[in-house]
């Protein structure tokens, strides 16, 4: 992991490149956010500072899912087709971790700063600081929010070595997250039940915002907790089957 | 004439197509274009799993879309920009299955065949390689929408969606969905034929999916746009690509500007043809140069 990221840092001109995405999908998430605000000023109770709050979450976890584990999938599966995956099985280090964390896109980590500014931002204007334990249930929610988005990846990268789907399949992962900047929590009842338990990212990006904001309703944050545990499982328990199956891609 | 989709070879004309007869040209590019489909089909029905996810991806963003427009027109006394809550559900399921039905991965596909080299056999071949993306994508979405076409009538029915469709609006609709999926190809296409000179298009690409996504009526309805946004969007090629098929399709244009609509469907389309023509004739000329 140490020589992919000073691997990484040598290609400076990427920086600029994350730095002018990451400005543009700003832009993008204000603008949004300024249409649908100025119809309403807020969707069950939601309002525009609120969801600048989870746009912050939004990109906090985009980091880790866009600039670690996607890059490091995108390996898995490389491996998988060439065959480089069978030294990976030798080694003594648990090779699904290692699928998770083997790659970091390290100029992509500029956006913690953005999501970190988004927060701050959404906080500061509505003039609503959290208490202290807000912020320590807001860190075990994005915990448990990104062990959620972690294990996701985990478990559909696992349907790689029963049907070696190769790399659309991420993409269409990395789309799926660019829906989750809306709050499940502006969406009617049934709505948001069903959505947190088909969608799980959605979950994942909701929960931390709503501790900060008070919002969050502990049904939701004992259910974050709860699938991110199972999920998790769920990943593992996969993996240990794919692996099973898995001869090689000589053999 | 048959053609074997696996090769791509049995066009029928061996010399290059440049120099054929107009005629038989649109004939042997058809024939490539339905043979690339058919290949794209067999190769879709094996990669059901990614298939089945991007089907679920499309199917929530549409979800999302309506339930943040319905809360929206609820806190809004019912209506916003002269849409009811049933009416956006209306609005975003035809935006769904026009996006599904002109869908397109040139814009990915080409800059990876560019920079891994595999464009090389794809240019030897008698078709040309943007066609065959397009048939096969042409594929892809009637497969695609024929396997989503369930789910959409189920929340059609959850959502209680309304259109106010006719006989003429279904007919203008038909006749237009063509030219749309041609100008969309036409846009991405653009955007994969810059990977010619530049090796990181990643930000090129997010930009155009931003773009997209605010400028076609995606994301909202053009009317619920701030008026510069409107104008631009009015300007730029996506939302005739993909705002105005809707709006057609869901009665939401009289003749005018249905007229008005095709005729810039149709200008958009010559230029970014002619445009992507020349990129691509100077593109191949970069990438051979390299060496590839």
């Amino acid at each position: 992991m140490r020589s992919a990221l000073l691997e990484d840092l040598q290609y400076r001109a990427n920086f600029w490149l994350y730095l002018v995405n990451a400005l543009v999908e700003l832009a993008l998430s204000v603008a949004t956010l300024g249409i649908v605000y100025g119809h309403v000023d807020a969707i069950n109770g939601w309002t525009r500072d609120d969801l600048f709050v989870v746009l912050g979450t939004f990109f906090l976890l985009q980091t880790v899912v866009q600039g670690v584990v996607h890059p490091s999938v995108a390996q898995l599966v490389q491996d998988i087709r060439t065959g480089n995956f069978d030294h990976r099985l030798l080694k003594p280090v648990d090779a699904q971790l290692v699928s998770l964390v083997q790659r970091v896109d390290v100029w992509r980590l500029v956006g913690t700063l953005l999501g970190i500014g988004l927060t701050l931002y959404g906080l500061g204007h509505a003039g609503e600081w959290p208490s202290l334990a807000q912020v320590a249930v807001w860190a075990l929610m994005i915990v448990a929010g990104t062990t959620i988005a972690a294990a996701f990846w985990s478990l559909v990268s696992s349907i790689t070595f029963w049907t070696v789907q190769g790399e659309g399949i991420l993409w269409t992962l990395d789309d799926m997250y660019e829906h989750v900047r809306w709050p499940l929590g502006i969406f009617p009842g049934a709505l948001k039940v069903v959505l947190s338990t088909v969608f799980p990212l959605g979950l994942a990006v909701t929960v931390p915002a709503e501790a900060l904001i008070g919002r969050l309703e502990w049904p939701f944050a004992l259910a974050a907790v709860g699938l991110a545990v199972v999920l998790a499982a769920a990943a593992r328990g996969a993996w240990l089957l794919a692996v099973r199956r898995y001869e090689g891609a000589s053999a | 004439m048959t053609a074997r989709p696996a090769t791509g070879s049995a066009l029928g004309s061996p010399e290059p197509f440049d120099y054929a007869p107009a005629h038989r040209r649109l004939r042997s590019w058809l024939v490539a274009a339905l043979a690339a489909a058919r290949s794209e089909a067999q190769v879709g029905v094996q990669y059901r799993a990614n298939l089945l996810l991007w089907g679920a991806v499309r199917l929530l963003q549409a979800v999302i879309s309506i339930a943040v427009w319905r809360s929206v027109a609820s806190a809004n006394g019912g209506a916003a920009g002269g849409f009811t809550a049933n009416e956006f559900a209306g609005y975003f399921l035809t935006v769904l299955l026009v996006l599904e039905l002109t869908h397109t991965w040139v814009r990915g596909r080409l800059p990876t065949q560019i920079r891994t080299g595999e464009l090389s056999p794809l240019l030897l071949r008698p078709m040309h390689p943007l066609l065959e993306s397009f048939g096969r994508m042409g594929a892809f979405n009637v497969l695609l929408t024929i396997g989503l076409l369930p789910s959409i009538v189920i929340l059609w029915f959850v959502f209680d969606a309304e259109v106010d469709v006719s006989a003429v609006s279904i007919i203008a609709g038909i006749v237009v969905l063509p030219l749309a999926a041609v100008g969309r190809f036409l846009v991405d296409a653009l955007v994969g034929v810059t990977a010619f000179w530049l090796t990181r298009i990643d930000a090129l690409q997010s930009l155009y999916t931003y773009a997209s996504l605010v400028f076609a009526g995606q994301f909202a309805p053009l009317v619920l746009l701030p008026g510069p946004l409107q104008t631009a969007a009015k300007v730029l090629p996506f939302y005739w690509t993909l705002g105005f098929p809707v709006e057609l399709l869901t009665g939401r244009c009289d003749l005018r500007e249905a007229v008005i609509g095709v005729a810039m469907l149709t200008g958009w389309s010559a230029v970014l043809f002619v445009a992507l023509a020349l990129a691509w004739r100077r593109g191949v000329r970069a990438y051979g140069a390299v060496g590839a």
